[in-house]
């Protein structure tokens, strides 16, 4: 029995392993198998990921051209903000350089336009004149009681813009108070009565100074002086100590010319003061 | 051995036939033998007795000379006069005036004024030296006030010698005395620039470049000691004070400046004083009434000068040019009679030196020789300082603008530049 038992196991064992050779081949072959359909699975995998990589590539590509392009829209963009900002900057600019050198302009007029009057007044007087029924025209020099034109309003107000040059402030403000009297309707009336404050202020007398300030603000509002003379008030009143005055006059020279030189002092005043 | 009025005489009278001939002024100072002593009364120095006395006499000479106003008579003028003043010989060699000085014992300059037509004094005083350190420069500033007080004796008129000109030099500053002695450095550290004076010539006040930017500092030369004024941050420049003393006017900003007035000796925020609008605005210099600033602005696209009041109002163009014309105006300084503003225009290829009478506007060029820039006046309202670079490298000269006579006053390596007449130094 013993001895059949060997025989009894070794024919199991080679059925076994006949059977596992048979088998090892079987699976061989679908291991083959599969290891083709993986190597299929494999290449077609790689050329998937390739294709992947490339359309990554491709959008990667993409997304840096997009973001050039935006970068160059926005560096445009940026470019135009800053070219309107100088452009409006460069206007504005513009727009002093015009308003100053109008004002360079207005000033030389001024003195041609007192030149002018000065030499019309050295004509020697025609014995004949035949005045216009409407009366004399603006401007235009009213005959002294002695017969000899009196000088015209831009001749006044460069005399007393001399004068008070010199110093000479009585002087100077008898010139513009000139201007005022014999030609109430002039372009020249607003001019003549801030500088007339201005001789008060230079001979010391602020108080007539301040009234006559006050007076170029309420009588001519619409003049470039009317701003100046508001602030000139109230930084008087500031140096007085009345500041609680002073501010409101501050307040009010931004509230009614806020476009002003005279406005960005007293926005930069009323900081101070508050 | 003849008498010694005798010697005397016959000395004089040598000298009288040997004006031109001789000169024992020290080489450099140039006397005004060819100027009109019709308008410059001829004045002589005398032989000064005491110590140092070769060098009091021709400091006087040279200060009487740099004065413009008065034409020194160049002659040996031998051993100092003791006894009767021959007036009469005096006479015959072009003096109106005579100047007797000597050293005391006691440590003073005694001065003594002839007039020669009057053949009497016309004047005496002594000038104490203080203990000073002979030739010190506090020694120099004494014979200086002395010379100044000999001229307004005779002119009416008194004299710029005690004054001194600060100026920057490789961005240090410097100082020197108006008649080109003691030149030395300030001692203030870091780089500094445009320096001005305090009426007072105690003070001074400068720009100073520091990390964050360029500050005002107000500095006591007397002490030494320094201060920062409230600025406006980034870039302080140019500042200048009042007339009195009790403002302190500078340009101030970054994108475009303005000027700002603050109280130097205070803590008061800066008031605006001006509105460029983005245009440049600086070098302010006030009127001598300290009512008003002239400044240079580029408004109209480039720096003209303007005037304003003080208190920022009544701004005006003050050099007009013909429309299309675009000069370069800058650097304004209004005289100390208040009648004229110099400044430097572009004219032609260079810079000069300009005058404009504040009342007429009329301007006048003072400088046509080179490139002149930056003048400052000095006290009497008569003589300019500038920089020039007639003589190669900048320099400072001094213009007397009513005979057009310059003189250097600085030399040496360095440029210098942004120059600052002093006020009259009363204490030494």
């Amino acid at each position: 029995m013993i001895r059949r038992l060997p025989r009894l196991l070794i024919a199991p064992a080679v059925i076994l392993t006949a059977g596992a050779c048979f088998a090892t081949r079987n699976d061989a072959r679908a291991l083959q198998s599969d290891i083709a359909n993986l190597q299929a699975f494999a290449a077609r995998a790689a050329r998937a990921d390739t294709l992947q990589a490339v359309q990554l590539r491709q959008i990667m590509n993409a997304l840096g051209a997009v973001s050039d392009s935006l970068r160059r829209v926005s560096s445009t963009l940026q470019r135009f903000q800053g070219d309107v900002a100088m452009s409006v900057h460069g206007v504005e600019q513009q727009l002093l350089t015009i308003q100053e050198l109008t004002g360079q302009s207005r000033r030389q007029v001024d003195a041609l336009r007192a030149q002018i009057e000065a030499r019309a007044a050295e004509q020697p007087p025609v014995s004949s004149v035949t005045v216009p029924a409407s009366g004399a025209p603006s401007g235009a020099s009213p005959a002294s009681p002695s017969g000899a034109p009196s000088p015209g309003p831009y001749q006044l107000m460069e005399l007393g813009r001399q004068q008070l040059a010199r110093g000479a402030s009585s002087a100077a403000r008898a010139a513009f108070s000139d201007v005022l009297a014999q030609y109430p309707a002039s372009d020249l009336a607003p001019e003549a009565q801030y500088q007339i404050a201005l001789t008060f202020s230079s001979a010391g007398a602020l108080v007539e100074a301040d009234s006559v300030f006050a007076l170029v603000a309420d009588r001519y509002p619409a003049s470039e002086r009317a701003p100046e003379a508001i602030y000139k008030r109230a930084v008087a009143l500031k140096v007085a100590g009345q500041t609680r005055q002073a501010r409101t006059l501050l307040q009010q020279v931004i509230d009614k010319y806020p476009k002003s030189d005279s406005a960005t002092l007293a926005a930069a005043m009323l900081r101070d003061l508050r | 051995m003849p008498p010694r009025p005798l010697r005397t005489l016959s000395v004089l009278c040598l000298l009288a036939l040997r004006l031109d001939a001789q000169d024992t002024i020290p080489q450099g100072v140039r006397v005004g033998l060819t100027y009109d002593p019709s308008s410059r009364p001829g004045v002589f120095v005398t032989s000064v007795a005491g110590a140092n006395a070769d060098t009091v006499r021709a400091m006087l000479a040279r200060n009487l000379d740099f004065g413009d106003r008065l034409t020194v008579i160049s002659a040996d003028a031998g051993p100092p006069p003791v006894g009767r003043i021959n007036y009469e010989l005096y006479a015959k060699m072009g003096a109106s005036a005579l100047v007797q000085a000597s050293v005391t014992p006691q440590g003073s300059l005694h001065v003594a004024v002839h007039d020669i037509a009057g053949k009497k004094v016309l004047n005496v005083s002594d000038f104490a030296f203080n203990g000073s350190k002979e030739l010190s420069p506090a020694w120099r500033m004494v014979v200086h006030r002395a010379s100044d007080e000999v001229e307004r004796w005779i002119t009416s008129t008194r004299g710029i010698a005690a004054t001194r000109v600060m100026f920057v030099r490789d961005q240090r500053i410097w100082i020197v005395d108006s008649d080109g002695a003691n030149l030395a450095p300030m001692g203030v550290g870091g780089v500094a620039l445009s320096p001005s004076w305090h009426p007072t010539g105690r003070y001074i006040a400068y720009a100073a470049m520091a990390d964050d930017g360029t500050h005002i500092v107000v500095r006591d030369i007397t002490t030494g000691q320094g201060r920062r004024v409230p600025d406006q941050g980034g870039s302080n420049i140019t500042p200048t004070f009042s007339p009195d003393g009790s403002t302190l006017v500078f340009s101030a900003g970054d994108d475009g400046t303005d000027l700002y007035a603050v109280t130097p000796f205070g803590s008061d925020a800066p008031r605006r004083v001006t509105v460029g609008r983005g245009s440049p605005t600086s070098s302010p210099s006030f009127s001598p009434d300290g009512r008003k600033i002239a400044y240079i602005s580029g408004r109209l696209g480039h720096p003209e000068v303007y005037i304003t009041d003080t208190d920022g109002t009544n701004a005006e163009l003050l050099t007009e040019s013909p429309s299309g014309d675009q000069p370069y105006r800058a650097n304004p300084d209004w005289s100390p009679d208040g009648r004229n503003v110099a400044f430097t225009s572009q004219e032609g290829p260079n810079l000069q030196v300009m005058v404009i009478n504040v009342r007429d506007r009329k301007i006048r060029q003072l400088t046509g020789d080179a490139r002149n820039e930056d003048p400052s006046w000095a006290p009497d309202g008569r003589h300019v300082v500038f920089t020039s670079t007639r003589s190669g490298a900048k320099q400072l000269w001094v213009l007397d603008t009513e005979s057009g006579r310059t003189r250097q006053l600085t030399r040496g390596a360095g440029l210098a530049r942004m120059a600052a007449w002093s006020p009259r130094m009363e204490q030494p």
